[in-house]
């Protein structure tokens, strides 16, 4: 009976210390692709989690050196291959390899990885807060276009014409999500995950509570306010792409970072598209795709992509919520 | 067992589920708490209900030093040494789960709630 009593004692005191039955969290924030990485994860102790978090990060870390093109990480990186243009196949990095090809093979010509010239020409102007005259721009989108890159799966190389340069600012965050996710989920000791990374989220297993995860999306237009509340389930990607967040003004006309390629310049068709898919990568590129059509082809994409619902906001602020979202997303009065 | 053990035992499994429920269900507050971090470190925790009068805070950065202004609402950045201004451009966050990012100064503000049950996980933007 003593020992039946000291038993009884010891969970007692573990249960009301909170202990026993709650689960334990962990959160890590770091800055990384140039934009915040944010890690909330849940599990049965402490230290697993932490673990856990910190070889994600180093993914998403491997994923940034690689696909970096403004700094030289390593050998077989994008800023290596930038600078080895013109000069023949350049050996290159599996992630690299895997993005490269997707850019090569996807089949919406709204999105192109071969933009880099034309945006570091709006970079460039950015920074003295002018605009590219349409000789410059037309010299620059001369060196863009699938065209300009070939990759050989066999010796795992790319080659990039004279000039050219990629970027794969449409892609890579959402590719890093996934991968740091898949990373994550390998341990067991982490229950459920919630990774954010700027405009990219993904949610691994359930709250503990099982209520759905809630992401806010924030309103394109007053940073105060967001449009409303999606309840996300295991599995599932958010990503968002929006004229709000890297963007300069010149006399009153606002010019966002992302680029039609159809024209060389800021696309101005949506003010903020978001994408929800299982994959952070196909979510990643459906939200700059979607930001990019005219809103009518956007909606078309949406109603024809099996497993791919959006909310797109246009110009005159009048929201698209596809089918699939009408029960999950709750608008914000 | 005597009586008296099995009203030791009832009385433990209460205790037990009453430690379960208060830490497992803390209701949620008003309570807003503004956290400042500068690259991965975290430099300042503040309590909103806490500030009687709005104040100014200086964030030392890579560039200089940021200046935020803080009432009970929220936290809006006043000044900046980065290039582009955009943590300014952001304006005020009252809402918990928002941010402020100064990407070049690595500077991240976020307002979170101690009770997480009616809140949001997180904003995208």
């Amino acid at each position: 009976m003593k020992k039946l009593l000291i038993c009884l004692l010891i969970l007692s005191s573990l249960s009301t210390t909170g202990c026993f039955f709650k689960q334990q969290s962990y959160n890590d924030t770091r800055f990384l692709m140039d934009t915040i990485i944010t890690i909330s994860a849940t599990g049965k102790d402490q230290a697993s989690i932490k673990a856990a978090t910190d070889e994600a990060f180093t993914a998403f870390n491997d994923v940034a050196d690689e696909t970096d093109r403004y700094a030289s990480h390593k050998d077989d990186d994008l800023y290596a291959l930038n600078q080895h243009s013109g000069k023949g196949a350049f050996t290159v990095g599996d992630h690299l390899y895997k993005l490269v090809r997707m850019g090569k093979e996807e089949p919406y010509s709204a999105i192109e990885i071969s933009l880099g010239p034309i945006i570091d020409l709006w970079r460039t102007h950015g920074e003295d807060k002018t605009v590219p005259t349409a000789a410059e721009i037309k010299t620059a989108l001369a060196k863009c276009g699938r065209d300009k890159f070939t990759l050989d799966a066999a010796n795992h190389t790319v080659s990039l014409a004279a000039g050219s340069s990629l970027d794969l600012g449409a892609i890579a965050k959402g590719y890093a999500v996934d991968y740091a996710a898949s990373v994550i989920t390998k341990n067991k000791a982490v229950t459920s995950a919630l990774i954010n990374a700027g405009g990219n989220i993904k949610v691994i297993g359930t709250k503990e509570d099982g209520s759905p995860w809630r992401i806010g999306i924030q309103d394109p237009r007053d940073a105060q306010k967001i449009l409303g509340v999606l309840a996300l389930q295991n599995g599932q990607a958010i990503a968002t792409s929006g004229d709000y967040q890297r963007y300069y003004e010149v006399n009153g006309v606002r010019y966002c970072h992302i680029i039609d390629p159809a024209t060389g310049a800021p696309a101005r068709n949506s003010i903020s598209a978001t994408a929800v898919s299982t994959s952070a990568l196909t979510a990643d590129f459906f939200s700059t795709l979607l930001f990019i059509l005219p809103h009518d082809e956007a909606i078309a994409v949406v109603e024809n992509t099996p497993q791919l619902e959006a909310i797109i906001v246009n110009p005159q602020g009048e929201i698209y919520v596809s089918p699939g979202l009408q029960k999950t997303f709750t608008k914000e009065n | 067992m005597r009586k008296n053990d099995y009203l030791l035992l009832l009385f433990l499994f209460f205790m037990a589920g009453m430690g379960y429920l208060f830490h497992g269900h803390t209701p949620a507050t008003d309570a807003k708490i503004l956290i400042v971090q500068r690259g991965q470190t975290i430099i300042q925790k503040i309590n909103l209900q806490n500030v009687k009068t709005a104040s100014e805070i200086e964030i030392p950065t890579e560039h200089g030093k940021m200046i935020v202004n803080v009432d009970n609402n929220g936290a809006y950045v006043v000044s900046s040494p980065c290039r582009d201004k955009l943590c300014i451009h952001q304006g005020k966050i009252t809402r918990p789960g928002q941010t402020i990012v100064c990407l070049p100064e690595e500077v991240l503000l976020t307002l979170i709630t101690p009770g997480k049950e009616s809140a949001i996980d997180a904003i995208i933007r």
